[in-house]
């Protein structure tokens, strides 16, 4: 199976595709790869490649997606057997696109059922700032909320170093008592 | 309800949207359209293939939503007519292709189920996947996602518990329109490694946990699944279960049998008008209760089908008779079809359907009735305590019960041999089609299930003798009756019009009935049947059960005081073998094995010609069936006269 261990999602844009399960041993913007995939990259075919730890985000010039799936599904199978070949730059508005899906696809449903409201404040390297609003303003659970799922999902996706914190102003009491000179450990 | 050619003119409503339903089968699949169509589905045949073509609509928000329930298969590339069928109806030439098609998935078994749906996803039609069997999922501490699952997908998941009708009732909201499913940006891929690959993706995905098979049922499985000891075990059970059925449920017949009689005896009394006192007290009781009498012996054997089915130990006996079958052609899956003929072949021959090659299910549908349906079991009962005395052992056993386990065994021996014959005679094209299936996990029976069934089955039989039986009855009450003998007339044939008994027999063998018996007689005469066996043979082609009332009615007839006495004591009434006994050890052998192969069933005829498509296969199965009856009831005779007399 190897390398076909891989699955396309939608994302917000129609000319791009998140496929899961890709591993191209590395996170970033791809500048350049091997095969029929570098060939489309540098053709300008494919607009972007972009890496997380576990998916990869393409995204096409005009193709539609419908026809030409197949071949793409089949150029990341082969690319995956040539990872040292690849290269990557960092993408700095790759935290926030990975912060964006997480709280609007796999978490979303979670959020909203608790009556949640949390949107993205800014960016910074590899801490995201979010501002957790709607019932998570007053909820003691916030911080478990944002660092035990939302920090923990982006870390499973982009890595150990990333950080997340909220707004200080909606810190409630009991993370007052946490953060103060001890790190968190959740 | 078939137009010329046979094709269906299945219900199709202008403008309605049209859904098909795919998947696995035994994926709860029937099920769920049973649940969405409630009783509104019209059953038909897809035209020039044996399989039977189930739509129905759905009824929500005013509006109605057409389904059609395609059969069962593992991928829609096909390899058996039936997938053909499946195939060509979602083919994108196919002008009656549906609007959306639901996707029925095993949550027990989704590595499978993801196969169809990955060969469903290509055909470009939106799709709804649906999740059944959640509780056993649960049950056996597995789970999934429904929510990632959809994302992962692409497409919406609902996920559902049989008999939940909230749930039934969100899905059928969502069919009224097919277009605002959300669809998968990319279609799965074709190839297998590439499926597998997808299939692994999307499960990981989903937070899939595979259920485990829990550790009592591997155990028992050990022992019951072993191909030799667990034949062995069920052998077994099924003789033990034909004993208890001679032990617990004679002395409750004897019991009902009295009860009839002496309720029989209080109208001939008490009601003034004769012929009223004769239809009640003959036509009525002594046909209907001498049927009645047999509810003991249905019940227990619902009872134990019910058990088979509620402990999963059904499924294990159909892979165990997979090996068996497979010496006759068929597979395991056959052998359900033929236990449901157990019961009744109607549902048996239903039950064909879940078979995927059309040849396989043809060669079941045409030899299921020589199972020992329950119908037969009040003639066996009735023919086997005339045969052979209660106490009658040998060594602990019974005689009587192991004489109808014999019965039994015959009538499963022939119908796989009869099977084999078919198969070899239908031989044609198509490999032989792998069998697989799941195995339930064991579980203590739901007593409310198998108290169900058990009421389900004496309640349908007590309808049968209220409907066909009590008719039958009366119409030949009427027919032994007419024409009601002048004293003038006796006295010229010499009869002593004052000796009761003598008048009874002759006002019986002068009747309609006899004419008719007589007239058909010679046809039987070698078999040593006489008119009045006769006129309950024909009589018994309604309903089995009708023989024994016939043959009340014609002992009732003769001699109110004691019918039952009277049946082992009647004599041929005129003609060559007059004064000779006329249920002689080699005659009730015949007659046994006559009831064994005979198609004597209208119900049976007409599911195999709704099942098959035309009336070809019914008049097959009528001519071949009655002439192997024939055959075998001459030879017992012979073989029984010449051994016992």
């Amino acid at each position: 199976m190897g390398g076909e261990r891989i699955h396309p999602r939608r994302t917000g844009d129609p000319l791009t595709v998140r496929w899961v399960g890709v591993e191209l041993g590395g996170v970033g913007t791809v500048t350049s790869c091997p095969g029929a995939l570098g060939e489309w990259l540098a053709s300008g075919r494919i607009t972007a490649i972009t890496a997380e730890l576990h998916s990869v985000w393409v995204s096409l010039a005009c193709d539609e997606w419908a026809e030409v799936g197949g071949q793409v599904h089949e150029m990341l199978v082969e690319v995956q057997h040539h990872v040292g070949e690849i290269g990557f730059t960092a993408d700095a508005h790759l935290l926030e696109r990975v912060t964006d899906d997480v709280l609007n696809s796999s978490l979303a449903s979670y959020i909203a059922s608790h009556g949640g409201d949390i949107r993205i404040l800014d960016t910074d390297g590899d801490h995201v700032r979010l501002d957790m609003g709607g019932a998570c303003k007053h909820c003691a659970a916030a911080t478990l909320t944002m660092h035990g799922r939302i920090q923990s999902e982006l870390r499973s996706r982009l890595g150990e170093h990333i950080h997340v914190a909220s707004d200080e102003e909606h810190e409630s009491i009991w993370n007052r008592f946490r953060l103060r000179g001890r790190a968190t450990t959740v | 309800m078939s137009c010329c050619h046979n094709q269906a003119p299945v219900a199709t409503i202008e403008g309605a949207v049209r859904i098909g339903l795919i998947g696995n089968p035994n994926a709860g699949k029937s099920t769920l359209f049973n649940a969405l169509t409630g009783l509104n589905a019209k059953v038909g045949n897809y035209p020039g293939v044996t399989v039977a073509r189930y739509v129905g609509t759905a009824k929500v928000d005013g509006r109605e939503v057409v389904i059609e329930d395609l059969p069962g298969t593992y991928s829609l590339d096909p390899i058996s007519p039936d997938e053909q069928v499946v195939a060509e109806t979602l083919d994108l030439d196919s002008g009656e292709r549906p609007d959306g098609v639901v996707v029925v998935l095993d949550a027990t078994s989704l590595q499978r189920s993801l196969g169809l749906l990955s060969h469903a996803l290509q055909l470009g039609l939106p799709t709804y996947a649906v999740l059944t069997f959640a509780d056993e999922l649960a049950r056996r501490q597995g789970s999934i996602d429904p929510a990632a699952l959809s994302e992962a997908l692409g497409i919406p998941v609902l996920m559902v518990t049989a008999g939940h009708g909230a749930q039934v009732m969100d899905l059928k909201r969502e069919l009224l329109d097919p277009a605002s499913w959300s669809r998968p940006v990319v279609t799965p891929p074709i190839t297998p490694s590439a499926i597998n690959g997808w299939i692994a993706s999307v499960l990981e995905a989903a937070k899939h946990k595979p259920a485990v098979v829990d550790d009592r049922t591997r155990r028992i499985d050990a022992v019951l699944l072993h191909p030799v000891l667990g034949f062995i075990i069920f052998l077994v059970a099924m003789f033990l279960f034909f004993q208890t059925i001679f032990t617990v449920a004679a002395p409750i017949q004897d019991l009902i049998g009295d009860g009839f009689g002496a309720l029989g005896e209080l109208v001939s009394e008490h009601v003034g008008i004769d012929w009223l006192a004769g239809l009640l007290a003959g036509g009525i009781i002594g046909g209907v209760g001498g049927v009645l009498e047999f509810i003991p012996q249905i019940a227990l054997l619902f009872l134990l089908l019910g058990l088979f089915e509620s402990t999963g130990y059904m499924a294990r006996v159909a892979y165990l008779m997979d090996r068996l079958m497979g010496k006759a052609g068929l597979e395991g899956r056959a052998f359900i079809a033929m236990l449901s003929s157990l019961a009744c072949a109607v549902p048996g021959i239903m039950a064909t359907r879940t078979l995927p090659s059309a040849r396989d299910r043809l060669a079941t549908m045409m030899t299921a009735p020589l199972m020992t349906c329950s119908a037969r079991l009040p003639v066996y009962t009735l023919l086997v305590a005339m045969l052979i005395p209660s106490e009658s052992r040998i060594w602990i056993f019974g005689t009587q019960g192991v004489v109808m386990f014999a019965m039994y065994l015959l009538g499963a021996v022939g119908a796989m041999a009869a099977a084999w014959v078919f198969k070899f005679l239908l031989r044609g094209k198509g490999p032989a089609l792998p069998f697989y299936m799941e195995m339930p996990s064991y579980r203590l029976p739901s007593w409310r299930e198998v108290g169900r069934s058990v009421w389900d089955a004496c309640w349908i039989f007590l309808r049968r003798v209220g409907g066909i039986i009590l008719a039958l009855s009366i119409a030949l009450w009427i027919l032994l009756s007419l024409p009601v003998a002048s004293e003038d007339r006796m006295t010229a044939a010499g009869v002593d019009i004052d000796d009761e008994v003598a008048v009874a027999q002759y006002q019986l063998d002068n009747s309609i009935a006899a004419g008719v018996g007589k007239a058909i007689q010679p046809v039987f005469e070698p078999l040593g049947f006489d008119w009045r066996i006769t006129v309950g043979l024909v009589a018994a082609m309604g309903a089995r059960e009708v023989f024994v009332a016939t043959m009340a009615q014609v002992t009732a007839a003769e001699d109110e005081e004691d019918p039952q006495a009277e049946l082992t004591e009647m004599t041929w009434l005129s003609g060559p073998h007059e004064g000779e006994l006329l249920f002689t050890p080699g005659v009730i052998a015949g007659l046994l094995l006559y009831f064994a192969f005979a198609l004597q069933c209208t119900s049976t005829v007409a599911a195999l010609k709704r099942e098959s498509g035309s009336w070809k296969w019914p008049a097959i199965a009528f001519v071949y069936m009655t002439a192997m009856a024939w055959i075998a009831a001459f030879i017992g005779k012979l073989v029984v006269g010449a051994l016992v007399g």
